[in-house]
């Protein structure tokens, strides 16, 4: 007498008549006419294991109520292989590794060598600097300054290949060498030394070598006022390649500063008067680099106590520095235009920049894939802006050869912060904005050979106003360029 | 010893301090000159006065005496005053007392004969007298009360019950064993009060008292249904504070008292918590309704107790076997609306990261490593929802799988079984075709997942056992090891002899290799959790014997030893045989063996004596060592030698414990003579020397499995933790924060994981790890918004180095556990019962990550040891309160979930949750959270406990009220 089975399988519920007869094998062969499983991948588990080929079906104790479970794979369900060979990080050999990876490179410290560690990580990140070098050739001048420049030149090639860390080691030597000043030592080792005296030295050398002049200078017309005189005004003209942000018990924010910077009293004698008499200096601005250097003067030389010492007052700055008030009234009518003419620019592109933020990462693409991807949007949302900038602006500016900034803003590209109470002793970072994030949003942190990335929010603590890091000098770029 | 002097002492406390307020206001007056006394109080006095002094009076009338002596009585019963005064009768008799004393005297040897009924009359109110002379130890209120009547006895009042019982105590144990007819009365007299307290609402009086004379059992007698339930809650309540055996005749008493007055499932409860089989049976026995069998079964289901229904219908041990877990856990994602599968990146949230975009260390590339973590995270993610993004996709080659290399692949692919989890007939589907798999990785992938797959579900047919049997002997060390696992996770406390029958011979054999051994120890270790199965301890001592020793300092020996943990686990005292067989045998492991055993025996119990000894063994020092530190000390600061002295302070004070406390202190004893022998071999040995370090690791992961039973244990082995962190050598660091995760698993609590973020910065990356580890563990599955923030921080933290990020990773997945809805907390029931299964799981874990390196971090071909991570399946549960109806499907009611409140000991009937909020069930639990019915009047729970599956009953005498 035949009788009814249920077998389940892949979730389906199927009724086998089943003959007295029947082993396990001719059972299995009707399983197959209705799961099109083939009978040696069919696994039917019952009491006991799984059911043998060459038992009587009838014979096995079997509960008639309940499903028999069958596990089984039909042929068009077995696994197929993926058709490439993954390649994983773990694969590849430390030369390849360092292709792939993205993080900029650090420098190792030779012994108090943080500050200039510092100093250039923040040169490193002024493109002009890092191509001018790049096309610098030894021309056999003779010059002090080649050699120097030559293994900066070494030394910008191997952070450009994004190595893991560098050895700056020729270039200290060097620097070392034509500076004695930073080859002091103490106990017989080499002394800490300032990031502001270094980055001056080694802008003056190249200023030499490779002309970077126009990229960093900044000139002042000076009025000098008796002030029992009125009628008695000099006007002259003046250089600087950095901005000074003086620092008294009334600053609090950066344009405190360099505004006390810009007007200054002295006395001198005077010939009318025949007697020493109060003059006032004014400065403005007439000419605005392409980098601007600002330099916090927080170190101060101490007479009572004989001994440099260190501000460490809190002086906020911007993360967007706009000098229009300092300009000379020759050129601020155009910078001010020119400067709203590419903050209207900036408007029309934001909303790109948040849809591109805002947009939910497709998830079927792999993270090589996903990269690249990402990188095409941000170079098409930089170029778009480009273009609507230079088509917005007169078209004497050209915004890739100028080395002057169009407008009065600047943009804070990198910081350059000191840490301790003491001018001798402390430590040295870099903060430099990630070029390749599109809302600056990502910075790198360069503490000597360590480089790790930070948020903006970061960079807003360094103020100072205690013995944490502290800026000390800041890198700004013109608006747009 | 503390648990059972902070018990005395507590029932001291109350009375003594009344009593020093009756002795100093009375002691007082004396000095001062009288007082100026009220008319009233003065009246009071002078009749007072007058009837001791008739008294006095010599050869009277017999009923006379009787008049004043009633009269006196009257007084002293009639007084009322407020609680802290004392009674103005006995104030102005305690002058008299000693006079009445000496009369006392004379009559009963002189004038008239003991029994006479007015010179026990007159013991009756000495008797009550006595409590005002009670600080000069003779406890003379007993004295006189056992030479009076017996009736009269409640006619004191409670202070004077109370003020009896305590005396009793101190008499009880000063008479004990030397006065066998005193202590006979005491008990007599205390059977007396007992019932008294009861009717009074002092029912933790009554059980003190009974405590003290060591006739706890004699209480169900007493009980009766409006006094039950709150001497039980007191009584279990106690039970972490007593010293052995007073514990487990308190949990056999309670047992009793719920077993009579039907409360079966609070009866099943206590008799799981003294993990006895024949009381689970009698539990069952005791009633024939199969709706409250199903209701048992449900709660057994939670611990993965392999018990077997004595009864016949099978849908009762479908109850207990979770045949059904993965269809109410389905109900459950699916009215919470979770069934969306999510990806490992929805909870890395990398866009919050301070990183680079994708996986890796570059972004640009997969890294195997990063992959296999996204695979663990996707499985823990996923684990029992049967759907996911990453390895089940439409084309079969663009799986997951394939992301990953190596024996990454196998654990991917095991994966499956985790994302299938409970649900036997898919998940084994889903595995079968890559069992057909060329590679060999994928296909021994599938032989674990089919173990995962089937993890704490049992049916008749046990496909896992049926599918892997053939695979444990197979020549390919892979498909052999994924099989041995899977069994071992598949079959996790369910004693099941035919997984013995097949694993055993892999343990003894010598000719295999130790690894197979070892996990095949451990497989049965977790089959056979708990049980103090002879054979495998014997084999297990056997073969760690024959084997080499040189094979002894391989890295998988210390599964062996745990496999032989674990038969013991939670088997206190049963545990001393085994520990005599470990001492006897000379074996360069033997120590890392006893304590492992030992830690496993008392896991759970929050027993402060071998909290004491483990932490004793964490502070002793390899004999070099100590030399060399020695001479460090005298160049070094203050610190040093702090920790010296803290050390033997330690040192001085479990002795003076030990000394006190014969019968417990002989293993702790052998323990110490043990270390110092091994001290001495330490020099000659070097490999000795890394054992020496090995058992203080575990010794670190024992405090946790110990403490974690009570809480006041638990918070106090935190602060040892810290101390161990400061001083212990480089292992014992490393098992700190594994300790730490395991006394709070699934318990967010913010000052652990602080701790434990702060350790994750740790300059030894191992620590670093753990801690990152233990940082998902006291988060598993809670979604906690807090450290989910931490471990993304620690995330871009570790970006360069792929093992801390595979770790953090982990954690991640742990932390989000089935997307919040599931726990690894090894209690169950309220947190009244422990789960050996699931603290099993988490102690192998907890061992394997004591070298996070060699096992789970292990990227070598030849060996899958980061399979050993999913031997965290047997313990992970749904944290969900489902309601059933009579046929056991799904209903939804309104409950209130709240902070549960501890109530023991408060009078009424207070609420037992507060803060609540009124949900609709299913509903997700909460660590510490409680639910009630809203409507209890529609509404019978079968369980006393709401959680995990309840069956519910529709109250017959319930009329819908139209309005």
């Amino acid at each position: 007498m035949s009788f009814t089975l249920s077998i389940k399988n892949a979730g389906k519920v199927y009724e086998i008549e089943v003959d007295p007869q029947d082993t396990g094998k001719v059972f299995k062969e009707k399983i197959q006419q209705l799961t099109l499983i083939p009978p040696e991948r069919q696994k039917i588990l019952v009491k006991g294991g799984k059911l043998p080929d060459d038992v009587l079906v009838s014979s096995l104790d079997l509960n008639t109520k309940a499903p028999i479970m069958v596990l089984g794979t039909p042929d068009k369900n077995l696994p197929s292989k993926p058709v490439e060979k993954q390649v994983f990080l773990e694969d590849l050999n430390k030369n390849q590794l360092v292709k792939v990876s993205n993080d900029p490179s650090g420098l190792v410290n030779l012994g108090n060598t943080c500050y200039l560690n510092s100093t250039l990580q923040a040169l490193f990140q002024i493109d002009d600097v890092a191509n001018r070098l790049k096309d610098f050739k030894v021309n056999n001048s003779g010059q002090p300054n080649d050699g120097l420049v030559i293994s900066l030149k070494n030394l910008f090639q191997q952070m450009s290949e994004k190595r893991e860390s560098v050895t700056p080691t020729l270039f200290l030597a060097l620097f070392r060498n034509l500076f004695p000043q930073f080859a002091e030592q103490q106990h017989g080792i080499y002394k800490q030394q300032d990031a502001e005296e270094a980055y001056s030295q080694i802008l003056t050398c190249l200023r030499q070598t490779i002309k970077v002049d126009d990229l960093f200078r900044v000139s002042f017309k000076t009025k000098t006022k008796c002030l029992a005189l009125p009628e008695d005004v000099k006007e002259d003209h003046e250089e600087s390649f950095k901005l000074d942000c003086h620092i008294d018990i009334k600053t609090n924010f950066l344009r405190d500063g360099i505004l006390a910077g810009l007007k200054e009293t002295i006395e001198k004698y005077n010939d009318s008067l025949g007697s020493n008499t109060d003059y006032e200096i004014t400065k403005t601005i007439d000419r605005l680099p392409k980098y601007l250097t600002v330099h916090f003067m927080r170190f101060f030389w101490r007479r009572d106590i004989n001994k440099k010492s260190k501000i460490l007052r809190r002086v906020q700055f911007p993360f967007e520095l706009d000098l229009a008030e300092m300009l000379d009234d020759s050129i601020k009518p155009e910078k001010v235009s020119i400067r709203d003419k590419i903050r209207k620019v900036e408007k029309d592109n934001l909303d790109l920049v948040r849809d591109f933020k805002k947009a939910k990462k497709d998830t079927t693409l792999n993270p090589l894939e996903q990269q690249e991807e990402d990188e095409l949007k941000i170079a098409s949302i930089k170029s778009k802006f480009r273009d609507d900038l230079v088509s917005n602006l007169p078209e004497s500016i050209d915004l890739d050869k100028t080395t002057e900034n169009p407008s009065s803003v600047y943009v804070l590209n990198a910081v350059v912060t000191h840490t301790g109470a003491s001018a001798d002793g402390g430590h040295y970072k870099a903060y430099v904005k990630d070029s390749t994030d599109i809302d600056g949003d990502r910075w790198w942190l360069f503490n000597d050979d360590k480089v790790s990335s930070v948020s903006r929010e970061k960079i807003e603590t360094l103020a100072g106003g205690g013995e944490s890091d502290s800026a000390l000098l800041l890198i700004y770029k013109g608006l747009g360029l | 010893m503390a648990p059972a002097q902070q018990d005395t002492s507590s029932t001291q406390q109350q009375p003594a301090a009344v009593e020093e307020a009756a002795t100093t206001t009375t002691t007082k007056k004396p000095v001062l000159p009288e007082e100026e006394l009220s008319e009233e109080d003065q009246k009071l006095k002078d009749e007072l006065e007058l009837l001791v002094e008739r008294l006095n009076e010599p050869n009277q009338q017999v009923e006379l005496y009787g008049k004043y002596l009633d009269a006196l009585k009257t007084f002293i019963k009639e007084s009322t005053t407020s609680m802290t005064a004392v009674p103005k009768p006995l104030k102005f008799l305690r002058p008299h007392y000693p006079s009445l004393t000496d009369l006392y005297t004379q009559w009963s040897s002189e004038t008239y004969s003991a029994t006479e009924e007015i010179v026990v009359k007159l013991a009756d109110i000495l008797s009550v007298l006595a409590m005002t002379y009670s600080d000069d130890g003779k406890r003379e209120s007993l004295k006189y009360r056992l030479l009076s009547q017996k009736e009269s006895l409640p006619d004191w009042g409670h202070e004077y019950m109370r003020h009896l019982a305590l005396e009793i105590g101190e008499a009880y144990q000063e008479y004990l064993g030397s006065a066998d007819d005193e202590v006979e009365k005491l008990v007599k007299l205390s059977l007396q009060i007992v019932p008294f307290f009861l009717k009074h609402n002092a029912e933790a009086d009554a059980v003190d008292l009974l405590l003290e004379i060591e006739s706890i059992d004699k209480l169900p007698q007493f009980v009766d249904d409006n006094t039950f339930a709150r001497v039980c809650l007191y009584m279990v309540s106690c039970v972490p504070l007593l010293a052995p055996p007073d514990d487990v005749s308190f949990l056999n008493t309670a047992f009793a008292i719920y077993l009579a007055h039907g409360q079966l499932t609070q009866a099943l409860t206590l008799a799981i918590k003294l993990d006895d089989e024949e009381l689970i049976k009698q539990v069952f026995n005791s009633t024939n309704d199969e709706l409250i069998h199903k209701q048992l079964g449900f709660i057994l289901s939670q611990q993965n107790n392999s018990f077997k229904y004595p009864g016949e219908n099978p849908e009762v041990q479908e109850t207990i076997s979770n045949v059904k877990l993965a269809e109410y856990f389905k109900y459950l994602i699916k009215e919470l609306n979770l069934l969306e599968p999510k990806v490992p990146e929805d909870i890395y949230k990398s866009h919050l990261e301070n990183t680079k975009f994708g996986l890796g260390t570059s972004g640009s590339i997969d890294s195997a490593k990063q992959n296999l973590a996204a695979a663990f995270v996707n499985s823990f993610l996923n684990l029992g929802f049967g759907n996911d993004k990453l390895i089940q996709t439409s084309d079969d080659n663009k799986s997951w799988i394939y992301r990953t290399k190596g024996s990454g692949m196998s654990s991917t692919t095991a994966s499956l079984g985790s994302i299938h989890q409970w649900d036997i007939n898919e998940g084994l589907q889903v595995l079968d075709k890559y069992t057909y798999s060329d590679d060999p990785e994928i296909k021994a992938g599938a032989l674990l997942g089919t173990g995962i797959v089937s993890s704490n579900v049992h049916d008749e047919v046990e496909a896992a056992f049926a599918l892997l049997q053939e695979y444990v002997t197979d020549p390919n060390k892979l498909y052999q090891t994924s099989a041995i696992n899977g069994l071992g996770i598949a079959f996790a406390g369910s004693a099941n002899e035919e997984v013995l029958n097949l694993l055993l011979p892999l343990v003894s054999d010598l000719e295999i290799s130790l690894e197979i051994s070892c996990l095949a120890a451990l497989a049965l270790g977790h089959v056979f959790v708990g049980t103090c199965h002879g054979d495998i301890t014997s084999t297990i001592l056997q073969t760690l014997l024959e084997r080499d020793f040189t094979q002894l300092t391989n890295k998988f020996i210390k599964f062996m030893a745990l496999g032989l943990g674990l038969l013991y686990m939670g088997k206190t005292e049963q545990v001393e045989d085994v520990l005599e067989t470990i001492d006897a045998i000379e074996h360069p492991i033997s120590k890392t063996l006893k304590v492992l055993v030992n830690i496993c025996a008392y896991a759970g119990t929050g027993n402060v004596l071998q909290i004491q000894a483990l932490l004793q063994m964490c502070t002793a020092k390899p004999k070099e060592q100590a030399e060399e530190e020695k001479k460090l000390e005298q160049s070094e600061e203050d610190q040093q030698k702090e920790e010296e002295e803290a050390k033997k302070e330690h040192a001085d004070t479990t002795g003076d414990v030990e000394m006190e406390d014969a019968s417990e202190v002989k293993p702790e004893t052998e323990a110490k003579a043990e270390v110092k022998d091994e001290d001495v071999t330490a020099e000659e040995d070097e490999d000795a020397e890394e054992q020496e370090e090995l058992y203080q690791g575990i010794a670190v992961l024992g405090l946790a499995c110990i403490a974690m039973g009570e809480d006041i244990g638990q918070d106090m082995s935190l602060r040892h933790f810290g101390h161990l962190m400061h001083y212990g050598n480089s292992l014992i660091k490393r098992a700190v924060p594994l300790a730490m995760g395991l006394v709070s698993v699934s318990n967010p609590q913010m000052k652990v994981f602080e701790t434990l973020s702060r350790y994750s910065h740790d300059a030894d990356l191992e620590v670093a790890q753990n801690a990152i580890y233990s940082m998902g563990l006291v988060g598993a599955g809670t979604n906690n918004a807090r450290l989910a923030q931490l471990l993304r921080q620690l995330a871009s933290y570790y970006i360069k180095s792929p093992e801390s990020l595979f770790m953090v990773r982990i954690a991640q997945g742990i932390l989000h556990l089935g997307k919040g809805t599931l726990t690894l907390t090894p209690f169950n029931s309220e947190r009244t019962i422990i789960s050996k299964v699931s603290l099993a799981s988490l102690l192998t874990i907890a061992m394997a990550l004591l070298d996070p390196r060699e096992f789970i971090l292990n990227d070598s071909s030849t060996e899958t040891t980061h399979q050993l991570l999913y031997y965290l399946t047997p313990a992970i549960k749904p944290r969900m309160l489902i309601t059933v109806d009579e046929n056991l499907n799904p209903l939804k009611v309104n409950v209130r979930v709240g902070q549960a409140v501890d109530v023991v000991g408060q009078a009424g009937k207070p609420k037992t949750i507060t803060g609540w909020v009124t949900q609709s069930t299913p509903v997700l639990l909460n660590y510490g959270e409680r639910a009630e019915l809203e409507n209890t009047d529609e509404w019978i729970s079968l369980s006393h406990s709401l959680d995990g599956i309840v069956i519910l009953k529709k109250n017959p005498e319930y009329m819908e009220v139209d309005n």
